[in-house]
């Protein structure tokens, strides 16, 4: 009990004034006698300091919160904009501060909010970074958001962000995967990299993120397929197939537009998943993350 | 050493007469921050933007930082981010709203839905609902576990206002929760 003699009194001697400091043990001990005595002489005063420590317990069991989990950008929603929109809503904006250079001009089949991808990522993926640890992280997927992503920016790449085109240097981003299946950007936040390959007509999104996939969290409509130590998950959602798997150090995603048959995404996102060679970080995650907050500092 | 230490750390934490690293900070305490972040904006998307500010002026302050009570130092700047970002969003009140609706200003009045979306849970849902300087408090006292002097200090304001927001903001909370109260007959 406290016995600071300096403390305020400003409770005007009503003594339910002082019943929240009465639980957190901070009043003087005149207050305490003084709260001690009506307690004693009135029951709905009991019943209100009853109340307020039951409201204390409640917010002491709160749990911890961790940051959402496998939280690959729900950025496609944000991303996208309706057709009509076009660019007057800013398809050829900057993604927010990041340097943006011009690759070759896409065929713009939807119209993409570079933007948003670029900003909302970074939010999102500075502070995921977070949890991460030198030992692969287990992320549980949203093949959703994946899809969702990947329906969100397939078919307007007009702008490649690569922070400093450090992503262009990791062996994970293919030039091409074949049959005309060519690179047209990457979108790159600290761990997270999007690839988008296109033929002109169909694109397939290539993700990959340090981590290993947490199979138990993956939803049980898709199929498994092993074959010797590669795991691949697959599945259909929103008119992509997608598919998921790990590569060293990395989980890869794979999603293929289902317009193209869902037999040709199919194969077309397996044979993605063989190509995909197998890599491991050569920089610690620490590292990178530990630049994201010190390069804002920087450009402070 | 706040209440909650060993729940919310990572691990052993570092000891308190030793001047951590950023690395060490953001590697042990970073879900505490969170945690912090998080019960003060009621949505993920604001906590990891606090977070995310706070790591950068935890790794400008290190260097005056005075071994002690860590969590509580990590609590108040994580605190004060939240609260400059409030009073930052009130002294612009036309300001346009982002593009991107969920990222809901903190302390507009869509707050509320914006914590509800994305918890739902009737506790963190009535944390939103307070004044951010009742929540503020409440949140340093009884999430974190902060003694009154410790919050007067981090939040730079009187005890006896620290008592008169706590009290404030416990008794909103009661009357708030009272169905989900559980409290003997």
């Amino acid at each position: 009990m406290s016995t600071d003699a300096g403390r305020s009194t400003a409770h005007d001697g009503d003594p339910s004034e002082l019943l929240s400091a009465y639980l957190d043990d901070e009043l003087t001990v005149d207050e305490r006698a003084l709260v001690d005595e009506a307690l004693r002489a009135s029951p709905p005063l009991r019943r209100e300091l009853d109340e307020l420590r039951a409201t204390q317990t409640m917010l002491r069991a709160l749990p911890l919160v961790e940051p959402e989990s496998g939280r690959l950008p729900s950025i496609a929603a944000d991303a996208a904009v309706p057709d009509d929109a076009d660019s007057a809503t800013g398809a050829e904006a900057p993604p927010g501060d990041a340097p943006v250079v011009s690759l070759d001009r896409h065929r713009r089949r939807r119209t993409f909010v570079g933007a948003a991808i670029g900003a909302v990522a970074a939010a999102l993926l500075v502070v995921a970074g977070v949890g991460a640890t030198l030992d692969p992280m287990p992320i549980a997927p949203s093949v959703e958001e994946f899809a969702a992503v990947h329906v969100g920016t397939s078919g307007t790449i007009g702008a490649f962000d690569a922070m400093g085109g450090e992503t262009m240097d990791d062996p994970a981003v293919l030039p091409s995967l074949g049959d005309g299946l060519d690179r047209m950007a990457v979108y790159a936040r600290d761990e997270l990299v999007h690839t988008v390959y296109s033929d002109g007509t169909h694109d397939v999104s290539v993700f990959h993120e340090p981590g290993v996939v947490d199979w138990e969290a993956l939803p049980a409509d898709g199929e498994m397929i092993v074959e010797g130590p590669v795991k691949t998950w697959t599945g259909v959602r929103d008119e992509t197939v997608v598919a998921i798997t790990e590569r060293g150090d990395l989980m890869v995603v794979i999603v293929a537009d289902a317009e193209m048959g869902t037999d040709a995404a199919m194969e077309k996102t397996m044979e993605a998943v063989e190509m995909v060679p197998p890599v491991s970080i050569e920089r610690g995650l620490w590292d990178r993350l530990s630049d994201a907050p010190r390069n804002l500092i920087d450009r402070i | 050493m706040t209440r909650h230490e060993t729940r919310l750390s990572e691990s052993a934490p570092v000891a308190d007469d030793v001047v951590p690293t950023w690395d060490d900070i953001a590697r042990t305490h970073r879900r505490f921050m969170y945690s912090v972040a998080y019960r003060l904006c009621g949505n993920h998307t604001e906590a990891e933007d606090v977070v995310q500010t706070a790591l950068v002026r935890v790794e400008r302050g290190l260097a005056g930082y005075r071994p002690g009570n860590l969590e509580g130092w990590l609590a108040r700047i994580t605190t004060n981010v939240f609260l400059d970002e409030v009073r930052r969003r009130r002294r612009r009140p036309t300001e346009a709203l982002p593009d991107d609706a969920e990222r809901v200003l903190v302390g507009a009045p869509a707050a509320d839905e914006a914590a509800t979306a994305d918890l739902p849970d009737y506790i963190q849902a009535a944390l939103g609902r307070l004044s951010e300087d009742h929540r503020a408090a409440l949140v340093l006292c009884d999430v974190i576990g902060m003694s009154y002097p410790e919050i007067a200090e981090a939040l730079d304001v009187p005890v006896g206002t620290v008592r008169s927001r706590i009290h404030r903001g416990r008794s909103a909370m009661r009357e708030m929760l009272l169905p989900h109260l559980e409290v003997d007959q």
